[in-house]
């Protein structure tokens, strides 16, 4: 994550646990585009994705006591409550809610796929550089990051075995870190 | 398994990713804990994650920044709360007013009056109350001691919730394979199911209508991996959902009686099997 603003992140998280707004806006800065890109690969409407991205900040805001360092880096931390917050709002929309929690995952998911997301992608240069990323692999790290999917729905989406995801995502990562090396 | 061979497990980056259940999470969570390498493997994975991330990046619109702020400064965090009460009982321009010194005298004298007229009465009913009072003591102590028959059922309450919330994370996780287990010919009515995660190899069962074994025996749990029976643990006859041995593969699962601390192989009559 390469923030603009240069603020040790646990100076930021201190601040924003101690409740000063001026931190929140720190964060805005640092973290808002990066979120809604996320959120923009789950609702394609700007509109409706910078809806989530209010929701987002506010949650943040309510539930930073609640982020342990221990566990993972803020950015992760901040990843998780945005990929929440835009499939909750897809379900609320009231695009297929069943009965079961099971179905209404994969309603959601099905309507993402009739859709099909368009990659905001803002600079032709970055561009390039996930495109050298193996297609098996982008598509694996979309699923299950962006998208939320477990790894047995992305086996079954992809057609793959369980075990093979399970190899595959530790290869992904590895020539994910070394482009951006 | 070794720091290394758990860094090239591919667990790390599903944890990043966001894509395990709790029980792994918390497993991964303990990892961290013990050993610096691991951490800083994961360290090296979220900031690779991240600029992947930063890559696809969308600038909000201008005027959200000003929507999320003024979100913000209208909604309080906990602890912010209770700033704003203290901060209400010092208003100092509330002081200042002089209207509010008669108001206060009035409302002063009131008061004085009405405590005058209580302590009054209550002279009166004080001799009336102490002849009641023995009689209160023995109550008192009747409740003192229902109360503690209740507190200790409050807290098994508390934990049959505790553990009825975690039998329903494991019941809804979609990594679980509920196998129910039907009654054979020694008991037609009885009834079990078995709640198996492939990817984690846990299992929990769950005795939902099953016979109290006689003296002595035990009911036993199998995985049958190619038609043979691989020991999957004791059974304890108790509610709820009962952790089990891991089981890395099975085709069914199956329970018999056997002699007390089980067996090595199936001995004693099948009572309920159901296939996965």
């Amino acid at each position: 994550m390469v923030t603009k603003t240069s603020i040790p992140e646990e100076e930021l998280v201190a601040s924003l646990k101690a409740g000063e707004q001026s931190a929140m806006a720190v964060l805005y800065d640092n973290y808002s585009a990066a979120l809604l890109g996320a959120i923009m690969r789950i609702i394609e409407s700007r509109e409706n994705a910078e809806d989530v991205l209010q929701e987002v900040f506010v949650k943040v805001w309510k539930n930073i006591s609640s982020y342990d360092r221990s566990k993972g880096k803020l950015f992760t931390w901040l990843i998780n409550i945005a990929r929440n917050a835009a499939i909750d709002s897809t379900r609320v929309k009231g695009y297929a809610i069943k009965n079961q929690i099971r179905s209404i995952d994969n309603s959601v998911r099905s309507i993402n796929r009739q859709h099909s997301v368009t990659m905001p992608v803002d600079h032709i240069g970055l561009k390039n550089i996930i495109d050298t990323l193996k297609p098996d692999y982008k598509i694996l790290i979309d699923k299950l990051y962006f998208e939320g999917y477990t790894q047995e729905e992305t086996a079954e989406e992809l057609g793959i075995p369980l075990g093979t995801v399970k190899t595959r995502i530790r290869a992904a990562i590895n020539q994910l870190r070394g482009i951006i090396k | 398994m070794t720091v290394k061979e758990y860094i090239e497990s591919g667990l790390l980056e599903a944890y990043a990713m966001g894509a395990l259940n709790a029980a792994e999470c918390a497993e991964v969570e303990a990892a961290l804990e013990k050993y610096p390498e691991i951490r800083a493997e994961l360290d090296a994975i979220e900031t690779a994650l991240g600029s992947y991330v930063n890559m696809q990046a969308v600038e909000p619109s201008p005027d959200i920044r000003g929507k999320v702020m003024s979100l913000i400064n209208n909604t309080s965090q906990s602890e912010r709360d209770v700033v704003t009460i203290g901060r209400l009982n010092i208003n100092p321009n509330v002081a200042q007013d002089p209207r509010n010194n008669i108001v206060w005298s009035i409302a002063a004298s009131i008061l004085l009056l009405l405590s005058l007229g209580i302590n009054i009465y209550l002279f009166n009913k004080t001799t009336i109350a102490e002849t009641k009072t023995n009689g209160l003591v023995q109550t008192n102590h009747k409740l003192d001691s229902s109360v503690k028959v209740m507190a200790a059922n409050m807290k098994q309450l508390v934990a049959d919730n505790d553990r009825f919330r975690s039998d329903m994370s494991i019941l809804m996780d979609p990594m679980y394979k509920l196998v129910e287990l039907k009654g054979m010919k020694v008991s037609p009515e009885a009834k079990a199911m078995v709640c198996w995660c492939p990817g984690s190899k846990l299992v929990y069962y769950e005795n939902e209508k099953m016979p109290e074994p006689p003296k002595g025996m035990q009911y036993q749990l199998w995985a049958i991996v190619d038609g043979k029976p691989v020991d999957a643990g004791m059974i304890t006859m108790g509610a709820g959902l009962h952790k089990m041995k891991d089981v890395t593969n099975a085709e069914s699962f199956a329970v018999t009686l056997e002699k007390e601390g089980g067996s090595d192989t199936p001995h004693g009559e099948m009572y309920v099997v159901g296939n996965i």
